[in-house]
């Protein structure tokens, strides 16, 4: 267990690039077509297990060792009101252990009320109580998970709570000394859920900006009734909206630390997950030609 | 204050018709163990940005955890109530065999137990109301089949004899290869060997003679008062399957 904070752990990782989410169960994109094929069209990979660490050691070993990697973990609940069971924790640290990744992403919701598993990530309550037991969860997991976790703010199709996303995702980050990840899909789910969906980088100065160690993208689907629009992630199963593509335009070149942007592609035939990496290289190359520069030093 | 209470009071408002509609329509005015401020901030919630986001995780559910693995029962639910698949997952999460599900019910537990109420309902004294399940009273036989031939066993026996009261396998058909919904039907049993293994589960239908033989091969009963050409048969089968 290292002594270092989670953040002064993650801040030593080298720049990873422009990678891809993956889920090691989806037929499409199949992760092994996608090294065999076209590993000239990411720099990493984002592996996400669905929670499961049963049943993930053959396709862990599936990946081969030259091919960086984070991990995406599901079921920490780390916005619930007290530390989730053991069993995601041991899990967790398997996974870990299997795929050795320089850090874990975990999202700010919940996956069981009261230990019933629920059909979406409930996002976080935004309140000072959950505030603090996010940062008592995460501070606790951090002494029993060896690597680091990265929290995600998690996609918000109503909103409950009288703080702004931007203050929460601070007071979690500084309370348990921790990087973030910042997905800009969901960010747009939440000013859209405030009113704020044509102005989705609304009160983005108020985030601590150096906090942002990964950037996530992804496809989505807009639900349209009187009155409003809701966000729902289609990840590889649709196109990365325009507001998620302005908001990295916005941000690309004021996140000091950034260290990682992944496309989350589950659905996605593998040549639409190798385009849509390309299309988020491209607009990093046309604002922060040095970031990708940085990788290749690393 | 309780963070707990919040959550709860958004998972009932999420899953639990009869509690959000009470909420909505001022019945009670709190969650247990909210706070005013917590009270307060729970009621912007719910109205028609709730109730629309309800109904796209009502079709979530149908379309990711029953249509793939039960969709004759899920498809033969909707028909039988005459409700679409949000209206039918809604029915479904509001009533307390939801509550038995495991994970995302992956086994149809919560399903299974929700079909058995609706075949179990009774209309109040005096009331003329026909029973849901009416018109399919083979419903629940048919969740059952399904369930098994998903692998979703009450126990490890494997080969095994399991009779259905009703012909399951032609309802299965008629649902999902001709998309016709039986009417009219009468109960006639379809005995069935299964067998599990890593590849899945193998079927093979028997006749009354052939399950009632075939139960005592299994379990390891004395066959000689059987007829030695049914005993050849279901020991060939029984090879076949162990190959």
């Amino acid at each position: 267990m290292s002594e270092d904070s989670p953040l002064k752990q993650v801040l030593q990782v080298p720049l990873l690039g422009v990678g891809l989410g993956i889920d090691i169960f989806d037929v499409q994109p199949d992760f092994r077509t996608l090294i065999r094929d076209h590993r000239d069209g990411f720099d990493f990979l984002e592996v996400y297990s669905r929670g499961d660490w049963e049943h993930t050691d053959d396709p862990f070993a599936q990946i081969p060792a030259d091919v960086p990697r984070t991990y995406h973990h599901e079921g920490l609940d780390p916005v619930g009101p007290s530390l989730c069971p053991d069993g995601p924790i041991e899990g967790c640290i398997k996974n870990q252990k299997l795929l050795s990744p320089p850090w874990t992403v975990e999202e700010l919701a919940v996956r069981h009320i009261d230990g019933r598993y629920t059909d979406f990530f409930f996002p976080a309550i935004l309140n000072a109580e959950c505030v603090k037991a996010t940062v008592a969860n995460l501070c606790e997991l951090a002494k029993r998970i060896p690597g680091p976790l990265l929290p995600e703010n998690a996609p918000y199709e109503f909103v409950v709570g009288d703080m702004h996303l931007f203050d929460f995702m601070n007071e979690v980050a500084h309370g348990a000394d921790c990087g973030l990840v910042l997905d800009l899909g969901h960010v747009w789910s939440y000013q859209l859920c405030v009113g704020k969906g044509d102005q989705p980088d609304d009160q983005l100065d108020k985030l601590d900006l150096s906090r942002i160690i990964e950037v996530h993208l992804a496809g989505a689907r807009i639900e349209d009734y009187e009155g409003g629009r809701i966000y729902r992630d289609l990840h590889g199963a649709g196109p990365i909206p325009e507001e998620s593509l302005f908001l990295l335009r916005q941000l690309i070149g004021k996140l000091p630390n950034l260290k990682a942007i992944t496309i989350e592609v589950e659905d996605a035939s593998e040549a639409v997950a190798v385009a849509q990496a390309r299309q988020v290289r491209e607009i990093v190359q046309q604002i922060r030609p040095t970031w990708l520069e940085g990788m290749h030093v690393a | 204050m309780s963070l707990e209470a919040q959550y709860r009071a958004l998972y009932q408002l999420m899953y639990k018709r009869g509690t959000r509609d009470a909420f909505e329509q001022g019945k009670f005015e709190r969650f247990e163990g909210t706070s005013d401020d917590e009270a307060a901030e729970i009621s912007k919630v719910a109205g028609l940005r709730q109730n629309i986001v309800v109904q796209l995780h009502a079709n979530d559910i149908g379309n990711n955890w029953y249509a793939p693995r039960f969709p004759a029962t899920w498809m033969a639910l909707q028909v039988a109530l005459g409700v679409d698949q949000a209206e039918l997952t809604m029915r479904l999460t509001n009533a307390d065999a939801f509550e038995l599900r495991v994970n995302d019910d992956y086994d149809g537990r919560a399903l299974a137990a929700y079909v058995q109420q609706l075949a179990e309902f009774k209309p109040p004294r005096g009331h003329k109301t026909e029973p849901p399940l009416a018109g399919a009273p083979w419903l629940p036989e048919l969740l059952r089949y399904e369930r098994m031939i998903a692998g979703h066993w009450p126990d490890d026996a494997s080969p095994r004899v399991e009779r259905f009261d009703w012909d399951v396998g032609g309802v299965h058909d008629a649902l999902l290869e001709k998309e016709l919904f039986p009417v009219d039907e009468r109960p006639v049993p379809l005995h069935l060997l299964l067998h599990r293994d890593a590849a899945g589960v193998t079927e093979v239908a028997l006749n009354a003679e052939q399950a009632s033989t075939m139960k005592k091969l299994l379990r390891g009963e004395d066959t000689k008062g059987e007829p030695p050409k049914i005993v050849a048969k279901c020991r060939r089968v029984l090879n076949q399957l162990k190959d």
